[in-house]
């Protein structure tokens, strides 16, 4: 114990005396600290890293390489591809359809989809508990979360990644945010979704696109391709934690959604029993130590990772974004337990004294 | 952890009961001092290898007995303290040991090829190993069990009818935990190397 205590006082006068650029919290020196050595044993060759309380952001940075060939650091303005937190966002544009009485969330998802589930709602896609008995249970399936994207375009009237730039990106001045890698892609299409000095905005900021890596078992890092799928509702959007820190306190501050209909976002759907399931809508909802955990977690398969974690009653978000697999274990998603991820772990154990 | 364990134990009660029982030999115990070098595993480690792979210090004690004509058994306790701690700017792991205690056997040159001069053996064995850590805040402690598998080679050679010298060399490495990595889920793994410098008393 005493040792203990020694070991604690140690890193404290080491941490307060070490010269910073700017004041620090002992929880955020100490997190710095913790995370550059994470990331090398989980074998990440770059991350970026957002921390928001209280209503602004406390603490953002880069640790490590975007471009480990090209020696480029990570910061905390580098784009990443987004994974699954691309929900999120469509939870939103959806929210702003109901909002605006365009959509009703209990309409049937066969009037879009051709799901086999004829009960299957809009509000049980959103929370993946569709498949089965909707509603009974949880099944995370990112592919019919991502036939939502034709729901957005048919109650938005215009298409999902215009949608999400239009009411997302471009309200909140998230300036390198991306609706899709692929935009280039597209072609002579793109100029239905986007002007020219738009496309030239964007083709800039998926120039500094951070570069994929593959991490394996051992936690070695190998360089990979980024993955060839498109804009759905359920992953491909770009962003970077900067950007996602504005999205953030723009749900907090109730800019892009009514603040009743984020509760119902943000609260867990249950079944016919009273079970609660581990999701919303949109977002998963768990309960840690007694407190509400508001998160998503993003997995791109062989390119990166991503999650937004928000903590309500303490005003207090992590966002993290990675170029490799391992912010959190490829099975967060299926058991909606956010509290697997060793990053998670630390900020928890940092920040829920 | 109970398993690893009870096999540890059976290795070194095995090594104390299969005692070759010949008539003429040597027993002899044996504190020795050293370091403990080139360290790693799959557990998380804060020092990120730093200080697993750094030299730092090995304590322990010997008890053999080894018979004229070559074998021998061994019982070995050792501490490697600082285990994982690395003495750099980005130190984390605040406390951190790992304790084994194994039951070897020992091949040596027999004495009448050796006579009086260094006596050269080798030695392989089972036993159990246990790995400790922890860091100013308590995110990571590491509290593994490993049954562990030793491989090294050394001379004794005495100075004295009663006393002499050791020097050691070997290779500790787990083969089995009931711990998993906090990394991977994998089994937990250990590996070091020891060389140590002993004084015998026969």
């Amino acid at each position: 114990m005493r040792t203990l205590r020694a070991g604690v006082l140690t890193l404290m006068a080491v941490v307060a005396l070490s010269p910073r650029p700017s004041a620090q919290s002992l929880p955020i020196a100490l997190f710095e600290r913790y995370l550059g050595a994470l990331r090398e044993e989980t074998g990440i060759p770059g991350l970026s890293v957002a921390v928001v309380q209280n209503g602004r952001v406390v603490w953002d940075a880069g640790i490590g390489r975007q471009d480990v060939e090209r020696a480029i650091v990570a910061r905390a303005d580098t784009p990443y591809l987004i994974g699954d937190l691309t929900q999120s966002f469509a939870a939103i544009v959806l929210g702003q359809c109901v909002e605006r009485a365009a959509l009703d969330i209990n309409t049937p998802i066969r009037r879009w989809s051709s799901l086999p589930e004829a009960g299957a709602t809009i509000g049980h896609v959103l929370s993946h508990t569709s498949a089965g008995v909707p509603g009974e249970t949880f099944s995370y399936d990112p592919g019919r979360f991502g036939t939502l994207a034709t729901v957005a375009q048919d109650c938005s009237e215009r298409p999902f990644r215009r949608a999400v730039a239009e009411e997302v990106f471009d309200r909140l001045a998230m300036k390198d945010s991306v609706p899709g890698r692929d935009l280039a892609a597209i072609g002579a299409n793109d100029h239905d979704y986007f002007d020219d000095g738009k496309l030239r905005d964007y083709e800039a900021v998926l120039r500094r696109l951070a570069a994929p890596y593959r991490v394996d078992r051992s936690g070695r890092s190998s360089r990979s391709d980024y993955p060839a799928d498109t804009v759905t509702a359920a992953t491909g959007l770009v962003s970077t934690v900067r950007d996602l820190a504005e999205f953030d306190l723009a749900l907090d501050d109730n800019q892009l959604l009514r603040p009743d209909l984020r509760e119902i976002a943000w609260t867990n759907v249950t079944t016919s029993g009273g079970s609660a399931l581990p999701m919303g809508l949109g977002w998963f909802v768990q309960t840690y130590n007694g407190e509400r955990l508001i998160w998503q977690v993003g997995n791109v398969r062989d390119a990166g990772s991503s999650l937004l974690l928000k903590i309500p009653r303490r005003n207090l978000t992590l966002i993290m974004l990675a170029n490799g697999d391992g912010l959190a274990p490829p099975e967060t998603l299926a058991t909606g337990d956010i509290t697997a991820s060793l990053y998670v772990k630390l900020f928890l154990k940092l920040f829920l004294l | 952890m109970r398993v690893s364990r009870l096999l540890a134990a059976a290795a070194v009660a095995g090594a104390v009961l299969c005692t070759p029982s010949l008539a003429r030999g040597d027993i002899f115990v044996s504190p020795f001092l050293g370091v403990k070098f080139k360290g790693g595993g799959n557990q998380l480690d804060l020092d990120v290898e730093d200080g697993a792979q750094r030299v730092s210090s090995s304590v322990g004690i010997s008890g053999v007995l080894v018979m004229d004509a070559g074998p021998g058994v061994e019982i070995d306790i050792a501490h490697q303290s600082r285990f994982f701690e690395c003495k750099c700017g980005t130190q984390i792991v605040s406390r951190s040991g790992v304790t084994t205690l194994s039951g070897n056997l020992l091949l040596a040159l027999p004495i009448s090829i050796t006579r009086e001069s260094l006596r050269p053996y080798a030695v392989a064995g089972l036993g159990w190993m246990h790995a400790a850590a922890n860091d100013p805040i308590g995110f990571n402690p590491v509290n593994n069990d490993y049954l562990g598998l030793t491989l090294g080679v050394g001379a004794v050679g005495f100075l004295t009818d009663v006393v002499g010298l050791r020097f050691d060399l070997r290779y500790l490495k787990s083969v089995s935990s009931s711990d998993t990595s906090t990394v991977s889920n994998d089994l937990a793994r250990l590996k070091f190397w020891r060389a140590t410098v002993g004084v015998v008393f026969r």
